[in-house]
C-alpha cells in the first residue's frame, strides 16, 4: 500500500515537472490567465457608454434645446451633432459614426404648450442589436424625465425604481469578472489534462506507463492530481485579484468557495482526461476542447440564460458541468450560498466527475487491447 | 568534374562545433556514401549542403551553386530525403506521389515508380498505414519524381528490414541516370561498402575519403577498418551486467512463453500462431520483414495489446489475467525513444526507478550506481531532448534495467545507432543474459542477429522458421544471416 502510494507521488512529481518545464504549458498557466483576466476586465463590457448621437432639431425652440441638452449632460452620451435633413443621419449611421439619430419634430414645443401628446423619433443601429436597444432605453429614460419636468401634474405618475440586487449599480463587470474566472480555471484544466495524456502518446512515454507495474488507477489518480491543483491554486489567485484589484465584492464564505472549486475543477478534470483518453495526438486533443467547449459555453447560462432555453435545452444543460460551476462562482461571490444549495449544485458535478474519470480510466484499459 | 565542393566549412551550434574545418569534393555521377558516428556531423552535413543551415565559416558550392543564395535554382536539381521525410499519413500513396509531382511541377506519370516501389498494389493505401520499409521506398519515389542531378540521403534505411533495405539500393541504382550523384549516408557499412567512395565522419572533420574496397576487401572488414578509424573499439567487460543481479525469485522453466498468440482485425490476421518459449539466460530474437507482425507480437508480450486469442507469460504469471505483477518482472525499451524529452536525464532515471519500486535511499543508492554504470555523470543535469540518439538509446536501456528485471524486451534496441554503439550495446545484452537475464529482441540488423541464441523468422504474421542461427542458415544454405533471411522469405513466399 506504501508502496503504491509512493509510486503516485512519483507520478505526481513527474507531472508537475513536466508542466512546469514546458514553456507551452507554463505559458497556460502563467500568461494566459493575466493577459485574459485585464482584457475582459476592461475590453469586454455590455454597458453602452460614450454614445454619439446627432439631432435634426426642426422646432428650435427652448424646449427642444433643453430636451437636447439633457443628452448632452448624460454620461453615457458623448457628443451630440446637430445636422439639418435626415439624409445626413442616414449617412453618419450607414458609416457608424453615430450610434443614435434624435428627430424633433417642428410643432413640438406648441404641443407641449398645448399639453397634447407628442412623439420623438428614436433611430438607433439596428444591426448591433444589443447597443441598440441599450442606447433606446438610455435614450426612453432621458425624455421620460423630461416628459415629467413639462408636464408634472400629468394626472398619477407611477415611477418605476428599479433596485439591482446583489450588484446595485448594475456594475457589468461584477458580472463578467466571476464568469471570467471560471471560463479560465476552465479552460486552463481542461487545456492540461487534455493535453498530458495526448502528448504522452505522441511520444511514446505513454506505452511506457502502460508498460510499468503502475495500474490504471494509478495512472489516473497520477494525472488527476497535478492538473487540479493547479488549477485549484489560480482559481483562488485570479478570485483574490478580481475582488482586491477590480473591486467585486466577495460575499460568501471562502470555505464553500473552496469547497465548489473543487468540485467544479475536478470535473472539469474528469472532462478533459476523458477527451485525452481518446485522442492520440495534441491536435485531435484541442478540437476535443473546442468541441466540448463551443456548446457547453452556450448552454451554460453566460450567453443566454438558461430560462429562456427550449425545454429540451434545458433538460441538456443538467448535463453540463460549466453550468454548475457558473452558478456557483456568481452566487458564492456575490450573494453567500446556503449549503442546501452548495450541496444541490454539487451534486450533479460529482455525478460528473465519476462518469468521466470512469471513461478515461476504462480506455486506457482499452488501450491494451 | 565534382558536384560538391566544400572547403574550410565550419559549423557551431551555440558552443558546440559540429562542423570543423571540412574540405571535401564529391564526384559527379558517383555513389558516395556518407558514414560517422552519433554527433560526428553528418546530418548537420547534409543539410548545410542542401541550404538549410548556414554555414559560419567557410565555402559549399554544389552543382556549381551557392546552397543559400542560390536556393531556389538548387532545389530543382536536387532531390533531398530527410531522415524523416514528410509523407502526408492522412493521404494515400497515389494522393501523396501527386501532391509532391504537382508540387515539383512534372507529369502524373507513376507507373514506372509504382513498379520498381512495389506499392502498385498499395495505391489506394494511407501512407500512414504502410509499413516503415514501404513509406521509405514511397518517400524515395517522391524524391526521385523529378529526376535530380543530385540525390541526398539521409539515413533511408533505418528501421528498414533486410529485403526493402535491398529494395531501396536497387531503386536508386536503377532509376538514376549516370549522370547522377548520390549521396547517402548510412549506418549500414554493408551498404556504404558498395558505394563508389565512401566518407568517414568523426568530431566534424573527414578522416577518410576514398575506395571502399581499398580500404577492405569485405564488408566485414571493412567494418572493422571504419572502428578502427573511429578510434576502435575493445571490448570491455560489461560494467552494466557486473552490477546487474537478476532478481529471479520463482523457479520456472521458461521464463517467457507466447502460446498460440494470435491477433485478429476483422478478417486480418496480424499474428496467428505464434508460439515460443524461451529459457533463462535465454536470448531470443524475433526477425522479419516491416509489417510482419514483429511489433505487434512483441506489444501484446508486454500487454499492450490484447491478443485475440492465446496468452503470453512472464514467469509463469498470464499478461492478460496479472498484468501489473507480470511487468514488474520486465524491463521495457521502446523501438522508438520514448523517455520525458522535458526533463533531466536523473529525473527520468528517478521516475522510472521509482515507478517499480524503488524508494528513499535505495532509490538513491541505486541511481548513483546506474549513474556511474551508464557514464552518465556529466550529462545527469542536461535536458533529454538535447542528447545525441546513441545517448538516448542508452538511458533507454538504463530505465529498463534500472530495476534489475530479469526478463529484458528490447525492441530495435540499436536502431540508428553507430556502429561502436551498437557493439557496446551488444556485449551489453550478451553479458547480461550470461548473467541469468532472459532477453526478448528484434533487430534488423543481420550481424546483431548472429548474437541471438535462438532466432524467430516472422513472415506475413506468422513464425516461418525458429532455430539457432546456424541451424536457419544451413537449412537454406546460407552463408550468413542476411542470405538466410532473404532465402527463407523467398521460400515461404512459394
Amino acid at each position: 500500500m506504501i508502496d503504491r502510494f509512493k509510486k503516485i507521488i512519483a507520478l505526481i512529481k513527474k507531472e508537475f515537472l513536466i508542466i512546469w518545464k514546458d514553456p507551452k504549458s507554463r505559458g497556460i498557466i502563467i500568461a494566459l490567465p493575466i493577459v485574459q483576466l485585464i482584457l475582459f476586465a476592461n475590453a469586454i463590457t455590455m454597458e453602452v457608454k460614450n454614445i454619439k448621437v446627432a439631432v435634426i432639431d426642426l422646432d428650435k425652440t427652448v424646449e427642444s434645446r433643453e430636451l437636447i441638452a439633457k443628452f448632452e449632460n448624460s454620461p453615457q452620451f458623448e457628443q451630440v451633432k446637430r445636422i439639418d435633413n435626415i439624409h445626413q443621419m442616414q449617412k453618419l449611421i450607414d458609416n457608424q459614426e453615430i450610434e443614435m439619430g434624435l428627430y424633433i419634430q417642428n410643432d413640438f414645443s406648441t404641443l407641449i404648450k398645448s399639453k397634447t401628446p407628442t412623439d420623438i423619433l428614436i433611430i438607433t443601429d439596428g444591426r448591433q442589436t444589443n447597443s441598440a436597444a441599450i442606447i433606446a432605453g438610455y435614450a426612453s429614460q432621458i425624455i421620460m424625465s423630461y416628459s415629467h419636468e413639462v408636464s408634472p401634474t400629468n394626472g398619477a405618475v407611477i415611477n418605476i425604481i428599479p433596485r439591482h440586487w446583489y450588484n446595485p449599480n448594475l456594475e457589468y463587470r461584477w458580472f463578467i469578472l466571476t464568469i471570467i474566472v471560471v471560463m479560465l480555471a476552465v479552460i486552463v484544466t481542461l487545456l492540461l489534462t487534455a493535453l498530458s495524456i495526448a502528448r504522452e502518446r505522441e511520444m511514446g512515454t505513454f506505452d511506457q506507463l502502460i508498460v510499468s507495474p503502475l495500474s490504471s488507477i494509478d495512472i489516473l489518480i497520477g494525472k488527476t492530481i497535478p492538473p487540479l491543483c493547479v488549477a485549484m491554486v489560480l482559481s483562488c489567485f485570479m478570485s483574490f485579484a478580481v475582488t482586491y484589484c477590480f473591486g467585486v465584492p466577495f460575499v460568501g464564505s471562502v470555505f464553500s468557495f473552496l469547497i465548489a472549486m473543487f468540485i467544479s475543477l475536478m470535473s472539469m478534470v474528469g472532462v478533459g482526461l476523458y477527451i485525452s483518453s481518446i485522442c492520440s495526438t495534441q491536435q485531435q486533443a484541442v478540437f476535443g476542447i473546442i468541441a466540448f467547449l463551443m456548446p457547453a459555453v452556450l448552454l451554460s447560462g453566460f450567453i443566454s440564460p438558461i430560462e429562456d432555453m427550449p425545454k429540451f435545452l434545458q433538460y441538456l444543460t443538467y448535463a453540463n458541468p460549466i453550468r454548475f460551476f457558473m452558478s456557483l462562482a456568481r452566487e458564492i461571490c456575490l450573494k453567500g450560498i446556503s449549503t442546501i444549495d452548495l450541496f444541490i449544485n454539487s451534486v450533479p458535478l460529482i455525478f460528473i466527475s465519476v462518469v468521466t474519470l470512469s471513461l478515461a480510466s476504462w480506455s486506457f484499459k482499452q488501450q491494451k487491447s | 568534374m565534382d558536384a560538391i565542393v566544400v572547403s574550410h566549412l565550419t559549423k557551431m551550434f551555440s558552443n558546440l562545433i559540429a562542423i570543423d574545418d571540412l574540405s571535401l569534393k564529391i564526384e559527379k555521377g558517383k555513389i558516395t556514401g556518407l558514414i560517422g558516428a552519433d554527433g560526428a556531423g553528418k546530418t548537420t552535413l547534409i543539410r548545410l549542403i542542401v541550404g538549410m543551415l548556414a554555414p559560419k565559416n567557410g565555402k559549399i558550392s554544389v552543382l556549381n551553386l551557392n546552397p543559400i543564395e542560390q536556393k531556389a535554382e538548387l532545389n530543382q536539381k536536387i532531390g533531398y530525403m530527410p531522415q524523416k521525410f514528410g509523407l502526408y499519413e492522412d493521404l494515400t500513396v497515389l494522393q501523396n506521389l501527386e501532391l509532391y509531382a504537382d508540387l515539383k511541377n512534372v507529369p502524373h506519370d507513376f507507373d514506372k515508380l509504382l513498379k520498381f516501389t512495389q506499392l502498385e498494389r498499395f495505391q489506394g493505401r494511407l501512407a500512414g498505414a504502410l509499413s516503415g520499409g514501404m513509406k521509405q521506398k514511397l518517400g524515395l519515389a517522391v524524391v526521385l519524381l523529378s529526376s535530380p542531378e543530385l540525390l541526398v540521403l539521409d539515413e533511408p534505411s533505418v528501421g528498414v528490414d533486410p529485403i526493402s533495405r535491398r529494395d531501396l539500393m536497387q531503386m536508386v541504382r536503377d532509376l538514376i541516370s549516370p549522370q547522377t550523384t548520390v549521396l547517402w549516408s548510412t549506418a549500414y557499412l554493408d551498404e556504404a561498402h558498395s558505394f563508389d567512395t565512401a566518407i568517414v565522419l568523426d568530431k566534424g572533420k573527414v578522416i577518410f575519403q576514398g575506395k571502399p574496397t581499398e580500404l577492405a576487401k569485405t564488408s566485414q572488414e571493412f567494418e572493422n577498418k571504419v572502428i578502427d578509424l573511429m578510434g576502435g573499439y575493445q571490448k570491455k567487460v560489461s560494467k552494466v551486467a557486473e552490477n546487474y543481479t537478476c532478481s529471479n525469485t520463482n523457479n520456472v522453466q521458461y521464463t517467457v512463453i507466447a502460446e498460440n498468440l494470435e491477433k485478429r482485425y476483422g478478417d486480418f490476421y496480424a499474428v496467428r500462431n505464434n508460439s515460443f518459449y524461451i529459457k533463462k539466460g535465454e536470448i531470443f530474437g524475433l526477425l522479419g520483414p516491416n509489417g510482419a507482425g514483429k511489433s505487434t507480437s512483441f506489444k501484446m508480450m508486454c500487454g499492450l495489446a490484447r491478443p485475440t486469442s492465446g496468452t503470453a507469460k512472464i514467469m509463469g504469471i498470464d499478461i492478460v489475467e496479472n498484468p501489473e505483477k507480470a511487468r514488474s518482472y520486465l524491463g521495457y525499451m521502446a523501438q522508438k525513444f520514448s523517455l520525458y524529452e522535458t526533463i533531466t536525464v536523473e529525473q527520468n532515471l528517478e521516475f522510472f526507478a521509482s515507478v517499480y519500486g524503488l524508494h528513499d535511499n535505495k532509490l538513491k543508492k541505486r541511481l548513483e550506481e546506474i549513474i556511474d554504470i551508464f557514464n552518465f555523470k556529466e550529462i545527469r543535469n542536461q535536458d533529454t531532448s538535447e542528447l545525441p540518439l546513441g545517448f538516448k538509446q542508452k538511458l533507454s536501456m538504463a530505465c529498463a534495467l534500472i530495476h534489475n528485471p530479469p526478463i529484458l524486451f528490447l525492441d530495435e534496441p540499436t536502431s540508428g545507432v553507430d556502429v561502436v554503439t551498437r557493439r557496446e550495446f551488444w556485449n551489453h545484452i550478451t553479458s547480461l543474459a550470461k548473467k541469468g537475464a532472459t532477453v526478448l529482441v528484434t533487430t534488423h540488423f543481420m550481424d546483431e542477429a548472429e548474437y541471438c541464441d535462438r532466432i524467430s523468422l516472422f513472415y506475413r504474421g506468422e513464425a516461418v522458421a525458429i532455430g539457432t542461427p546456424d541451424e536457419l542458415k544451413q537449412r537454406v544454405g546460407a552463408k550468413n544471416m542476411e542470405e538466410a533471411f532473404v532465402n527463407l522469405i523467398e521460400e515461404s513466399d512459394k
